[in-house]
């Protein structure tokens, strides 16, 4: 098969890219080896993987192919190279997740998530970097820091840094993130690509290295919103590895994407819009977009979630200290082992004491219900997925001089995002807008438990309507 | 920080069991000040008939 060089292969959604191999219009090793290619340039900058999984990926491309040419039917990744994060267990495969402790790690079987993308179709082309055990922070990642395609001295977002990077670079057409507190959504909102956290059990963790495991989610990270939908349906559904997934009927969920979203109720979170923390250009774009989803027919309103701006200390108050624990024997033998930031986090989080706990515990109830309550009053909910756009490497990793700049630079943003995990609702970042030095703001978009149908239609008409997806990152060139 | 507070926490590292360079402690005493005033704010709220469930969006949910 010769090469089609007018399809551009790594600039195609992941949707795109599988018809094509369907088509017989390239082929999936073709596809495979212009984003080797592509990682070969740019990777030694941007830092994106851990390990690219070259001979692998291109085996796996080549039976593909072999198969399509004998007639075999593809599935619907059909030979479209997949980088997964690298908490994600792969047979035979380095599985770090972003920490020295587990520097030697191979398993011997693959995740949950990783079996069912392979069996679609997908090839998996290599573990991306992420934010040391999933947690955000990290000073030293030690596979090299991530750098932001728009801006090399701003960071991607955590701890899916590695997926942000590599969707916006196009050094993969398609990602697993994972998203306890907005690991998903974080780096999708600086890195201008979609981030969805489906709803808590919706999606297998069996071979994901829990972060905090009442919290943790499986997140599908792509260039579009239909990508986002299709490996969604891929990776959804009940497993027996992990008996606490919803045995619920996975939904086409790209069936409806183009349905239009007329008489669709949508909130603007208040909480979350008027008030400093806001970057001004980030409440612009998010003023926008709401007068955008009026134009599309749909009815725009305010709806005010009191507890939703203690939702970050709720969230650190419950995720680092289910954390702390279940990382009490590193704590006890190895701390040095850890990098600094996730040692003090790690440390701090395992003096909190009990009483404190539970009134964390019981303030996320009280929180989801007041999330219930406006979703009965709207379909979905609005507001930007962090309050500022990406900021500076340095800025991110200082030292905390006092307890104010811990909150102001630590709670205050986990609040956007965290605020859904704790609710066990599904959210989704897409790119909404840029600020004038070029920055992506993202779009946060939130609805019911299960609604994800519904939340991809939304997501999918905006994005429609706008070009902010379009954009190419000045990192991407190559 | 205050010296108080590192001690505080140096103490409370002892009783839990891990042990915090001093390098490291004024850091950790930061993040756990601000932590334990962030939530410490909650105590305003009536919680007392709110029961601390682990929410799985599958089963009945009588709080909702």
């Amino acid at each position: 098969m010769t090469a089609n060089s007018d399809l551009n292969v790594p600039f195609l959604s992941a949707a795109a890219t599988a018809s094509a191999i369907r088509a017989k219009q390239v082929s999936s090793v073709e596809a495979v080896q212009a984003y080797l290619e592509r990682i070969d340039k740019l990777d030694p900058t941007l830092k994106a993987y851990i390990t690219v999984c070259r001979e692998e990926a291109l085996e796996a491309a080549g039976r593909l192919d072999s198969d399509l040419a004998k007639g075999g039917t593809a599935g619907p990744l059909a030979g479209v190279p997949v980088a997964v994060k690298d908490q994600y267990q792969t047979a035979g495969i380095l599985t770090t997740n972003g920490s020295k402790v587990y520097q030697d790690f191979v398993p011997t079987e693959d995740a949950t998530v990783i079996s069912r993308i392979k069996q679609a179709g997908g090839i998996l082309l290599g573990k991306l970097n992420m934010s040391e055990l999933a947690m955000g922070g990290t000073e030293k990642p030690p596979w090299g820091t991530p750098g932001n395609p728009w801006d090399p001295e701003r960071t991607p977002g955590e701890s899916s840094s590695g997926s942000g990077v590599a969707l916006a670079a196009h050094l993969c057409a398609a990602s697993m993130g994972e998203d306890t507190g907005g690991s998903g959504r974080g780096p999708a909102s600086y890195c201008g690509v979609v981030g969805l956290r489906p709803t808590f059990t919706r999606v297998t963790r069996h071979g994901m290295t829990p972060m905090c495991w009442f919290l943790d989610a499986a997140a599908p990270m792509t260039k579009t919103v239909e990508d986002c939908a299709l490996l969604l349906g891929t990776v959804a559904g009940y497993d027996p590895n992990d008996p606490y997934t919803s045995r619920r009927p996975v939904p086409d969920y790209t069936a409806n994407l183009g349905q239009g979203i007329s008489g669709l109720r949508v909130g603007l979170i208040r909480e979350l819009h008027e008030t400093e923390d806001v970057h001004p250009e980030v409440k612009g774009a998010i003023e926008a977009a709401l007068e955008m989803f009026r134009s599309l027919g749909c009815q725009v309103r305010e709806v005010s979630i009191p507890l939703i701006t203690k939702a970050g200390a709720i969230f650190v108050g419950i995720a680092d200290t289910e954390g702390a624990g279940a990382r009490d024997e590193i704590l006890r033998t190895r701390p040095e082992d850890l990098d600094r930031a996730s040692r003090t986090r790690l440390q701090s989080a395992a003096l909190v004491p009990a009483k404190v706990y539970n009134r964390a515990a019981k303030a996320r109830v009280l929180l989801r219900r007041q999330m219930m309550e406006v979703l009965d009053q709207v379909d979905v909910l609005v507001s930007a997925t962090a309050p500022y756009p990406a900021p500076k490497h340095t800025d991110l990793t200082a030292t905390f001089e006092n307890a104010d700049d811990v909150r102001s630079r630590f709670f205050v943003r986990r609040s956007y995002t965290g605020c859904y995990p704790l609710a066990a609702l599904p959210a989704i970042s897409l790119p909404g807008g840029f600020t004038s030095d070029n920055l992506p703001i993202g779009l946060q978009l939130g609805a019911r438990p299960f609604a994800e149908e519904t939340l991809l239609r939304a997501a999918h008409a905006y994005e429609q309507a706008t070009s902010w997806h379009q954009r190419m990152a000045p990192g991407a060139q190559l | 920080m205050t010296e108080s507070m590192t001690d505080q926490v140096r103490g409370l590292a002892r009783l839990v069991g891990i042990s915090i360079s001093e390098e490291d402690l004024p850091e950790v005493a930061n993040r756990f000040l601000s932590l334990m005033t962030e939530l410490n704010g909650l105590t305003e709220m009536d919680l007392a008939d709110i029961q601390p469930v682990s929410v799985f969006p599958d089963e009945d949910e009588p709080d909702a």
